[in-house]
């Protein structure tokens, strides 16, 4: 077996040019220390030979050694004396370390990952749309591309919160202590329910809140100072880039939930924003040929099952053409 | 895509060199290996004299091999760098030139490969649920075998190539380049919006692909037992 162990096989192996078997017959060879430090020689050897790139060595040694003379530390020539007894020493007080230290990193593992530990993250992928049921009985339909945290403990306690990252519907369950839902975003505006049914919709393009039955307020930032709106059924409040609120009321046919039921209704609106959209949902990437064609307007309703639907629906509204490959779309005069 | 910068004067120690002093081996401290380090002979006898200098030599003589060697895990120049630097600090700060007993080699490219291989496992797991990595934290702690520290880089590398063409420019222009989106939505004619989901995309597929080669909470408690 040891025979079979050369420097083309080490260097084959670091190539990726090995059998599993053969990695087998390495692994057992490297059990002993002398042929481990064989190894390294080759893998230095092999680097040399192969660098994935060349590091600047000049910048990078100056560096250390502006450390070295940075960093000085008394010659330690006694230390080997009395090893025994240090060591032992030594060996007690490590395992207390051990012990707070490991402690210690799991609480920062907590810590650092909140987000993951607190809430639990409810998320979709592009073109997908979720509906699922929080413990309170809300009922919350999430839009592709878009996650909702919602923590782990303490929801419906004492108070209702969740986070929302993109487009959600919400139907939202009365409770009998009156207690309040809450909205928090992103941007800077959280929207606070009673039990009601809305919409939230708060991407990088922009953000806004739709109320259809029962009673919002909306706590938002515009610059330095905390406002307030209350909405009733049929509003529609957006947020433009400073965060300046302008309230609306929306007939029922324009409906801009209709999402959850795969349908699309556009109501004159430009090309240049269907593209965004279909960035948004589906994570592709859109370039429209001129600028005139950027500016037509698509007007109608309709269903679509999945992005290469809806693509074949815009050509054929606008009569130009689609083409799509992969996650690349372009769209151009007939 | 790749810029190569000459190297000046700037010398690699030679592997194979012997010197003409010999037998002086019987005067070492008794826990360094005695016959494969050959090579390392010249530099253990300048440590003797100025630890600062045997230092510098080790760097001088390693660091482009280890660099490249990182780099192969964590697909970036700052990081390897970084990396490397870090256990050639290390080094020096715990007097580890004084208590290794396996050659210079030996530890500095383990430790490189360790931090290498625990940075990019940080980096594309996600914490599901910490209490479900907690079990199997006493499993898995670093590969169990040498030979899944190829299997990890050289499946990085599959998967960096397995990008589409325009993702993997990008990704190697962000992330090895370490160029910024901006610069590179510059230099590419492109949106911003579109070097992000890019990134994005090239991410996420890192990321799958390398699920099963990589454990996460475990390593957190390895590095501190490799510090404690």
């Amino acid at each position: 077996m040891k025979a079979d162990i050369t420097k083309e096989l080490i260097f084959n192996n670091f190539a990726n040019k090995t059998t599993p078997l053969q990695r087998k017959q390495i692994d057992d060879w490297l059990q002993s220390q002398t042929n481990e430090e064989l190894y390294y020689q080759w893998l230095e050897e092999w680097e040399n030979a192969n660098l994935e790139y060349l590091s600047q060595s000049e910048r990078l040694l100056e560096r250390y050694t502006h450390f070295l003379h940075n960093n000085p530390h008394p010659v330690q020539a006694n230390q080997l004396k009395n090893r025994s007894g240090y060591f032992q020493q030594r060996q007690w007080w490590l395992t207390w370390l051990i012990a707070a230290s490991v402690l210690f990193v799991l609480a920062m593992g907590t810590w650092l990952f909140r987000d993951y530990t607190y809430y639990k993250t409810y998320r979709t992928a592009y073109g997908e749309v979720k509906t699922f049921v929080l413990t309170d009985g809300s009922q919350v339909t999430l839009n592709a591309n878009s996650s909702l945290r919602v923590p782990r403990w303490g929801f419906g306690d004492e108070k209702r919160e969740v986070i929302l990252d993109g487009e959600a519907g919400f139907t939202v369950t009365h409770l009998p202590n009156q207690q309040k839902f809450l909205v928090k975003t992103d941007k800077k505006f959280e929207v606070i329910v009673l039990g009601t049914e809305f919409s939230v919709f708060a991407r990088h393009r922009g953000a806004r809140v739709i109320l259809e039955k029962g009673k919002v307020q909306v706590n938002y930032q515009e610059g330095n100072s905390a406002k307030q709106l209350v909405m009733k059924p049929g509003d529609l409040v957006s947020f433009n880039a400073k965060n300046k609120a302008t309230l609306k009321t929306v007939s029922p046919s324009q409906n801009f939930s209709i999402w959850k039921e795969k349908r699309f209704v556009f109501d004159e609106i430009s090309l240049s924003d269907v593209a965004q959209l279909l960035e948004e949902t589906y994570g592709l990437s859109v370039t429209i040929d001129t600028p005139e064609l950027a500016q037509r307007k698509l007007m109608g309703s309709f269903r679509a099952e999945n992005v290469d639907e809806l693509l074949r629906t815009i050509s054929d509204l606008l009569d130009i053409n689609v083409v799509r490959q992969e996650d690349q779309v372009r769209l151009s005069e007939k | 895509m790749q810029q190569v910068n000459t190297p000046a004067d700037f010398s690699v120690q030679p592997t194979n060199v012997r010197f003409p002093f010999r037998n002086d081996l019987a005067d070492e401290p008794e826990n360094k290996s005695m016959d494969s380090s050959d090579d390392e002979l010249f530099i253990r006898q300048v440590f003797n004299t100025s630890p600062v200098q045997g230092c510098e030599l080790l760097f001088r003589r390693y660091q482009r091999a280890l660099c490249s060697h990182a780099a192969r895990y964590v697909y970036s120049r700052e990081v390897a760098e970084d990396i490397v630097s870090d256990v050639f600090c290390k080094f020096w700060k715990t007097n580890a030139y004084q208590s290794v007993t396996s050659s210079f080699r030996y530890y500095l490219f383990r430790s490189v490969r360790n931090e290498a291989y625990s940075y990019l496992r940080s980096e594309f797991t996600q914490l599901d649920s910490l209490d479900h990595n907690l079990t199997e934290s006493a499993i898995g702690l670093r590969p169990d075998y040498i030979t899944q520290y190829e299997e990890t880089f050289n499946r990085v590398k599959e998967l960096v190539e397995e990008l589409p063409p325009q993702c993997r420019k990008i990704f190697l222009m962000s992330r090895f380049e370490g160029k910024r989106y901006q610069e590179i939505a510059d230099e590419l004619g492109l949106s911003i919006k579109t070097v992000e989901v890019h990134m994005g995309k090239g991410l996420s597929f890192m990321r799958t692909g390398l699920k099963g080669y990589l454990t996460l909470l475990a390593s957190l408690v390895f590095l501190l037992l490799e510090n404690g």
